[in-house]
């Protein structure tokens, strides 16, 4: 579970350094994007892992945007954290911001960047199953295999 | 010789170089003890890091009087960065335009500031077409992103300060004169370009 680590060390500091990036308005989109490289270059490497292997580090990885995404959306509040349930939700995926900044729509009084940020996960999710399955190199499950008559 | 993992240490390494280069920039700021950084600093080792217990306290102050581009403070008991935690911009008609998390820049009734405990009016000292011009650029930005600790440059992202802040910038009255890297709503409170309307404290 290396890979979980280091993409709590790479979300963190990417966290850190696209907020403070935001003092110097442009210079965070382009961080935004080389977050999203970076975490398509790590991610790439699970490629020879099984499903089930790959399903769990995104898990362990993205367990705060769950909870806190689950938390919003849940119509009663568990020791008054739904208050703050949507803050946490959006400081935690600080890293794309900026991306969401540049969507200006409002839908049914809402802006789109509620949504996505309510969405994240799932689309975090989708993300990795894309990144995972167009870099694996040999089939996940040994059954799919196709074998060769002796 | 071992080879930097670059992915790894990219951001950590941006993390210092920018903290440095907001430092170095805002010295004088980040040096004065009354700055809002270190209100926020104060407050957080004391365990307070929110907008305070949040209630509906019925301050039921008038709001008859109010014209386009006037400012409304709110505040709750406990806030972490002063005795106002939310501040609007009164656009005309019983109506604002304000930040919240959840609804970005929006325009909402005045009515629900009458659940603040603490609540203020400010007329703005700038002339009818100065105020109007900041309640069109505050309208211009209805449904941007709204993000808690947003620094003062640029104009994609906001708090509910920052929106009014800007607005009037744009006409050339500065309404935080401290030159800290953030603004919070009692920096309105205190600037010279305001005179209070009327207060209330329900507490």
């Amino acid at each position: 579970m290396k890979i979980v680590g280091r993409l709590y060390f790479i979300h963190i500091f990417a966290w850190l350094a696209i907020w403070l990036a935001t003092y110097y308005p442009g210079l965070d989109v382009v961080l935004a994007f080389a977050y999203l490289l970076i975490i398509f270059l790590q991610i790439r490497s699970l490629g020879d892992e099984s499903g089930g292997r790959a399903a769990a580090v995104f898990l362990a990885w993205q367990a705060p945007g769950i909870v806190f995404s689950v938390l919003s959306l849940l119509p009663w509040s568990f020791w008054g954290l739904k208050e703050y349930a949507f803050f946490l939700l959006m400081f935690w995926y600080t890293p794309v911001v900026p991306l969401l900044s540049l969507l200006q729509w409002v839908i049914a009084g809402y802006p789109l960047y509620y949504f996505l940020l309510l969405a994240m996960p799932l689309i975090y999710g989708l993300l990795f199953i894309i990144f995972v399955f167009t870099h694996r190199k040999q089939p996940a499950f040994s059954s799919s295999r196709i074998r060769c008559p002796p | 010789m071992k080879r930097i993992d670059w992915q790894l240490w990219l951001f950590p390494l941006l993390t210092l170089v920018l903290l440095v280069s907001i430092c170095f920039q805002n010295q004088a700021a980040l040096s004065n003890k009354e700055s809002l950084t270190y209100t926020y600093l104060r407050q957080a080792v004391q365990g307070r890091l929110g907008y305070g217990a949040v209630g509906n306290y019925g301050n039921m102050i008038s709001f008859h009087d109010l014209e386009p581009g006037d400012i409304l403070l709110g505040g709750y008991p406990g806030c972490a960065y002063g005795r106002f935690s939310h501040a609007s911009i009164y656009v005309g008609e019983g109506q604002v335009i304000e930040g919240y998390v959840d609804l970005g820049i929006t325009q909402q009734p005045v009515e629900h500031f009458w659940t603040y405990s603490e609540i203020c009016l400010l007329k703005v000292k700038a002339d009818p077409a100065q105020k109007q011009a900041a309640v069109d650029y505050a309208r211009s930005h209805l449904g941007e992103l709204f993000y808690p600790v947003a620094f003062r440059p640029g104009e994609r992202i906001w708090n509910c300060t920052k929106i009014i802040w800007e607005a009037y910038g744009q006409q050339g009255i500065n309404l935080e004169s401290n030159g800290d890297i953030w603004i919070a709503p009692d920096d309105f409170y205190d600037s010279p370009w305001v005179q209070v309307i009327r207060e209330k404290s329900v507490l």
